[in-house]
């Protein structure tokens, strides 16, 4: 131990003598490095030092944190609730109401955006989820233009439109292009074929209301609730 | 075990930051918990209050006599009658002086710790804002360190929680502790109630099983070997509270139009006002009170920033209403805690207001603040004092808490440091030593 410690004091008194005498070039290599490199070892650089001084492996090394801007982040509220409109096609209507709750500052009294994945985010996210989705089935099976259920409707019961309307679901909310024995799918095609309930048939508005679980899980995933 | 906690201990930051709490339990140093070892085995509460704007000391803990000063200008006469007389409480042992806006919390002195004189080191409400969420010297305008909740959530159990760190119109931080801890925020005290029951449309009963299923299989794009939170681990917490708490049909608990005798209480005069601290305050109450949380942070009054003729009516209205609520509080919490020895209750502004009126008859900024503890383990008294004639900072003899030359400047991290130690936490991240006197 007192050896070691001994050992990393004389090494800090060489690199930092060697620093004042302006011997370390940002530019030069270490000893090892340039060994590797085929270049002849223990040349001077151009400010005189000798190389041997400087401890190895001094460059690259450090934390691994990522810089904040390559963090994984949660979607703020505005960004959250805009993608909600081009995933589902529909606004929320409470969310003026509730944007603070999702975490966006007033900017007179509060003017830290929170960005947690707390409960109160992921509830308010599911409120908002629930009743875009909502408006976005009843609006396609009212005939309207259809969103989320573009490549299979209520009607369908095959596993073929299911599917494709899965991977054209998650292309659209999560941004992924999946094949069709994607594990990503599993899921919502479980959700899609479970039998129904006992004594109830399988009726479109039953498979209406799946769908609609499908939207509100695609956009509370947490894929579509980060950047 | 529950489900939260294993949950938790399942994902490797779980398992890390389990893993890393055992190995601080066993290195920890018993003595250093003596504060509140004492203490019955009640769970440990702690509420954080926050006046947002800046209040008048003068109007409030750090009062002077009518009469005439050096530097003070005591607006007697602009005020209403009821506020022109300030009264005399005994703190600890200790006769001070508090504006009548503070009357209603004469019968809680019994349990208060008050500090006077701390230097707020800054007049800016962004700056002073961020310094008084941790009690730690910001980075600029940056908060730096875990909130004061979020620290103090962790000072005991909270896997029995569904909330352990709630917070009300302020911004919360979590720099160091697990991700359970972060704070839960509502901008207003009335979106509990929204939070608490489930807003959007249900789907059919089955449905909603099956996406609650389909949902506790997915799995993020993000690798586990990424350095930061994951956001499918972070969601995973969430959504498992989420379930627990919209199960519980709490809906009635935050419906205060039909709890008359919580209106009548808390002094509610309109159930709706979001504003209102009555309302914040017994939002609170029922936010310990449903075992949801035992940790809150709120600010429980606004608008007081005064600098114009306004200063005389509006701000010793709403530093009583403000101060009425936090006795009223302070009631609820002593039915089941008598001397506040599991109960840390802070009160604090960003700083105070100056001594001088100024042309438009407000006072402005002002760096020598009064903050209030009420239990906490701390001894009981006043710690601090400002100049008499002039509202100016002094140093202090951290044993007495009295005035000394070339004693020590009081400032928030000192106090923040204390509540650490009497509660058994870590101090370092507050760089100062506790006012280990102050502790009981």
């Amino acid at each position: 131990m007192t050896m070691t410690k001994h050992y990393r004091i004389l090494l800090s008194l060489a690199w930092l003598t060697a620093t004042l005498v302006g011997c370390r070039n940002e530019g030069s290599k270490s000893t090892d490095e340039a060994a590797d490199a085929g270049d002849t070892v223990g040349e001077s650089d151009d400010s005189g030092g000798s190389e041997d001084s400087e401890p190895p492996g001094k460059e690259g090394e450090g934390s691994a944190e990522y810089p904040r801007a390559r963090q994984v982040a949660r979607l703020s509220a505005d960004q959250f609730h805009a993608s909600l409109i081009v995933a589902t096609g529909q606004a929320w209507v409470d969310y003026p109401e509730y944007s603070a709750a999702l975490g966006k500052p007033d900017l007179a009294e509060v003017t830290e955006e929170s960005r947690s994945f707390s409960i109160s985010f992921d509830k308010f996210a599911h409120d908002a989820a629930r009743s875009t989705c909502r408006l976005a089935i009843d609006a396609e099976v009212g005939g309207g233009e259809p969103v989320i259920m573009r490549f299979a409707d209520p009607s369908d019961r095959g596993e073929a439109e299911y599917v494709a309307n899965l991977q054209y679901l998650l292309l659209r909310f999560l941004a992924i292009e999946v094949d069709p024995g994607d594990s990503r799918i599993e899921p919502w095609l479980t959700l899609l074929q479970a039998p129904p309930p006992e004594g109830e048939q399988l009726d479109d508005e039953l498979m209406a209301d799946r769908w609609w679980a499908v939207c509100v899980g695609l956009a509370t995933h947490p894929d579509f609730l980060s950047y | 075990m529950s489900r939260i906690l294993k949950q938790s201990l399942r994902s490797r930051r779980g398992f890390l930051a389990g893993t890393a709490a055992a190995t601080g339990a066993l290195i920890y140093n018993p003595f250093e918990r003596m504060a509140w070892a004492d203490s019955p085995g009640q769970p440990r509460r702690f509420l954080s209050l926050f006046f947002n704007g800046g209040w008048d000391v003068l109007l409030g803990p750090d009062a002077r006599a009518p009469g005439t000063y050096d530097v003070i200008e005591l607006g007697t006469d602009l005020l209403a009658p009821e506020f022109q007389t300030p009264i005399a409480v005994n703190v600890g042992g200790t006769e001070v002086l508090w504006g009548a806006a503070m009357a209603e919390l004469e019968r809680h002195a019994d349990v208060l710790t008050l500090f006077r004189g701390v230097n707020m080191n800054t007049v800016a409400h962004p700056t002073a804002r961020a310094y008084i969420n941790s009690f730690i010297p910001p980075s600029g305008l940056l908060t730096k360190g875990d909130s004061l909740g979020t620290r103090f959530a962790a000072a005991d159990v909270y896997s029995d929680l569904i909330m352990p760190n709630f917070v009300i119109g302020m911004p919360t931080f979590n720099a160091t502790l697990p991700p359970e801890l972060t704070g839960v925020t509502v901008d207003k005290a009335l979106e509990v109630g929204d939070l608490v029951r489930q807003l959007g449309p249900s789907g059919m009963s089955q449905t909603e099983q099956l996406l609650r299923a389909a949902q506790d299989q997915l799995e993020g794009c993000v690798s586990q070997h990424y350095a930061g939170p994951i956001p499918a681990d972070l969601l995973g917490i969430s959504r498992e509270r989420m379930r627990d708490m919209l199960s519980q049909g709490l809906e009635a608990s935050f419906d205060f139009a039909n709890d008359d005798a919580l209106v009548a209480r808390y002094g509610i005069a309109n159930v709706n006002d979001n504003k209102d601290p009555a309302v914040i305050a017994a939002t609170i109450w029922r936010l310990l009170e449903t075992g949801l949380s035992r940790t809150v942070s709120a600010r429980l009054q606004t608008a007081i920033d005064s600098h114009n003729n306004t200063w005389a009516t509006d701000h010793p209205t709403k530093l009583k209403a403000g101060f009425d609520a936090v006795a009223v509080l302070l009631d609820d919490l002593r039915q089941t805690d008598p001397s506040l020895e599991c109960t840390t209750v802070v009160v604090y502004s960003e700083f105070c207001r100056t001594p001088q009126l100024n042309g438009s008859l407000g006072r402005d900024h002002h760096f020598a603040n009064s903050i209030l503890v009420f239990g906490g383990g701390l001894r009981r008294g006043v710690c601090g004092a400002t100049l008499e004639q002039t509202l100016g900072l002094l140093e202090i003899d951290v044993e007495t808490g009295l005035p000394n030359v070339g004693g020590h400047m009081l400032f928030p991290e000192d106090i923040g440091a204390t509540l650490a130690q009497a509660a058994g936490l870590d101090t370092n991240a507050f760089r100062v030593d506790p006012l280990t006197a102050w502790i009981a």
